[in-house]
């Protein structure tokens, strides 16, 4: 049996990765986590997800730059060498930062394990009997090519989706719009992204326009979706033998 | 004040090879059923045994004493690691203490004779040999016999005695030394000898009846009392003046009792406690174990503490008092052992880490400890 732990930034990264692995690689919600991680507070969000007797603890580290914060708080060096976990994954946005300065940041927070972008790293190890044992690592930085952050994917992916590109196209020219006089604000390219998978989900699903970003993540088929396939690939890894099928 | 800090086991029963250092004051060993709790124990044990066999008698009888009939000589042999092959067995004990280096070394070779010779070589004396000559019918046609030597080392020059037993004997003679670490089987408290060095030291007479009285209130004492058929019977005297033989009341008491009158006994020396949970309802630990905890270090007694109690555990790192402790040398240490199977067999290997490294996982995820 494997224990796969992610680390995510936020709500909404668990939300769509739940959402996606469960959809597109057959996780099932599962009432207990194995690891026994629970949120020390309310911006921390944790999910679990099992297939196969394998399970995969979802951890929203609550926000952008808490990943050194959770590790400590969470004691996730210890579990790495007390548990018997597979691998750990953690995916954060890329911002304005450089894949170096990123993976930096990480592995300065861990231990005796670091981590690659793009790379399932095997980390040899010693658990607390001494006892060798081996880690698998991934580094995964969202958007995979461009600056920003998850609401950047989501907008791809939304363009990647052919029901729903005319009217993403509308709202992006909208927020455009609004760029000039009325909201400069959103010149931040950060801002403009939020408003418009904002603005995009409210004008999709009015009717549910007031509720939170986990409302619309189940009305989109994220797996029409040719980017956001690429870009979880290392998911379908979740639950397999690394050596032999992710490395190569 | 014996105080060991390190022990290396090598090929001793189940352990191939183990290393422990660090002990502290407390030390807990935990595990899983058959990860070589309780030969950690004897382990211990036998660093401060004599050159003789009825050292290592007094130990292994410690595992049989509900199988009075179990044979000697088959409890001895299991004491060599099964996986030396040829027909020399040895197995080594060392520790690092506060009085030196302490070591405990076996080794010998096992061949068969014939039963008569095996019965001339045996430790029966001339009386014991003809007893048994006319109490059985048969002698058997073979039997195992062991020679070898037992070396020992209590800080000075190092002890040698050539030791031969045979798979015929019954009794090993020999006084039983053992003044510097002290065991508490986990069912000791039944067999009773629960006031000895309490009833004649009015301070520890008082200590025990004040625990006592947390589970029961109507005790007001503890005694011998003269029973009709002139033997000496331990009892509790109630409040009302009713007295109570022991065997009226409940395990709780008879360990509580039976844990305190060894720990008196026990200054300056090493305590064994082995399963201390057994007998005892989890409500009380919070009401025994920091008096044990207080005492043992008031009386210069170092701990060696086996369960498999989560509930025990728990209690027992209360008393790290972590959440408002941040002291640089913790009280207590934690040493899970662990059977492992590798290509060359199996191992017994251990974690070892301190009360404060527990506490605090077991606080943030679900640590478990005990494997």
């Amino acid at each position: 049996m494997m224990t796969e732990l992610i680390l995510v930034e936020g709500v909404s990264d668990v939300q769509l990765i739940s959402y996606y692995l469960q959809n597109v690689y057959g996780w099932k919600h599962e009432r207990e986590n194995i690891l026994g991680i629970e949120p020390l507070d309310e911006h921390e969000h944790i999910e679990s997800l099992s297939k196969n007797g394998n399970q995969v603890v979802l951890c929203g580290v609550g926000g952008n730059g808490k990943f050194a914060h959770f590790v400590e708080q969470h004691r996730i060096n210890y579990i790495v060498v007390e548990k018997e976990i597979s691998s750990l994954v953690v995916v954060t946005d890329r911002d304005e930062a450089s894949d170096a300065k990123i993976k930096n940041q990480i592995n300065a927070a861990l231990d005796q394990i670091s981590v690659e972008s793009d790379y399932w790293k095997e980390n040899a190890i010693q658990d607390s009997f001494g006892q060798a044992k081996n880690i698998y690592t991934y580094l995964l930085i969202i958007p995979a090519n461009e600056k920003g952050a998850l609401e950047r994917v989501i907008i791809d992916v939304l363009n990647d989706i052919p029901e729903e590109t005319a009217l993403m196209g509308e709202v992006e020219q909208f927020i455009d719009a609004l760029k000039v006089g009325l909201v400069p604000d959103l010149n931040q390219v950060n801002n403009a992204n939020k408003a418009t998978v904002g603005t995009f989900f409210s004008v999709r699903y009015p009717r549910k326009a007031m509720r939170s970003f986990g409302v619309f993540i189940s009305k989109i088929d994220w797996s029409k979706s040719a980017s956001l396939n690429q870009l979880f690939l290392p998911f379908q890894c979740l639950g397999e033998d690394k050596k032999s099928i992710c490395q190569s | 004040m014996a105080f060991i800090y390190s022990i290396d086991i090598s090929k001793f029963r189940g352990i191939q090879k183990l290393e422990v250092s660090e002990f502290s004051n407390i030390n807990l060993i935990v595990g899983d059923n058959n990860s070589g709790k309780t030969t950690f124990l004897e382990a211990i044990q036998l660093l401060f045994a004599k050159s003789q066999l009825s050292s290592i008698k007094n130990v292994i009888n410690q595992r049989t004493v509900l199988n009075p009939n179990s044979s000697f000589y088959t409890s001895f042999i299991k004491m060599f690691n099964k996986k030396q092959g040829n027909d020399f067995w040895e197995f080594d004990i060392y520790a690092l203490s506060n009085k030196g280096p302490l070591e405990f070394e076996l080794n010998g070779r096992e061949k068969t004779v014939s039963g008569e010779e095996a019965l001339q070589i045996s430790t029966l004396s001339v009386r014991q040999k003809n007893e048994y000559k006319r109490t059985t019918t048969v002698i058997p046609e073979t039997a195992r016999v062991f020679t070898g030597r037992i070396i020992t080392q209590a800080g000075k020059k190092p002890v040698e005695k050539e030791i031969r037993c045979t798979s015929l004997d019954k009794v090993i003679p020999g006084p039983i030394v053992k003044k510097e670490v002290h065991y508490i089987p986990s069912f000791g408290h039944l067999r009773y000898d629960l006031l000895q060095n309490i009833v004649d030291n009015p301070e520890y007479k008082k200590l025990a009846i004040d625990i006592l009285r947390q589970f029961d209130n109507s005790i007001s004492d503890i005694c011998y009392t003269k029973a009709d058929d002139g033997t000496y019977l331990e009892s509790i005297i109630t409040k009302d003046g009713v007295n109570m033989p022991f065997s009226v009341y409940g395990d709780g008491i008879k360990k509580i009792l039976y844990i305190l009158n060894k720990l008196f006994n026990a200054a300056d020396s090493i305590l064994l406690i082995d399963e201390i949970e057994t007998g005892l309802h989890k409500k009380y630990y919070d009401i025994l174990f920091p008096v044990v905890f207080a005492l043992a270090n008031k009386l210069n007694v170092q701990l060696f503490i086996a369960t498999h109690s989560i509930e025990a555990i728990d209690a027992i790192l209360r008393y790290g008092n972590y959440e408002n402790n941040n002291a640089s040398k913790d009280p207590i240490k934690v040493i899970t052992l662990k059977k492992v199977d590798d290509n060359n067999g199996s191992n017994i290997v251990a974690r070892n880490v301190t009360g404060k490294y527990v506490y605090e996982n077991r606080k943030v995820f679900e640590f478990e400890v005990r494997l």
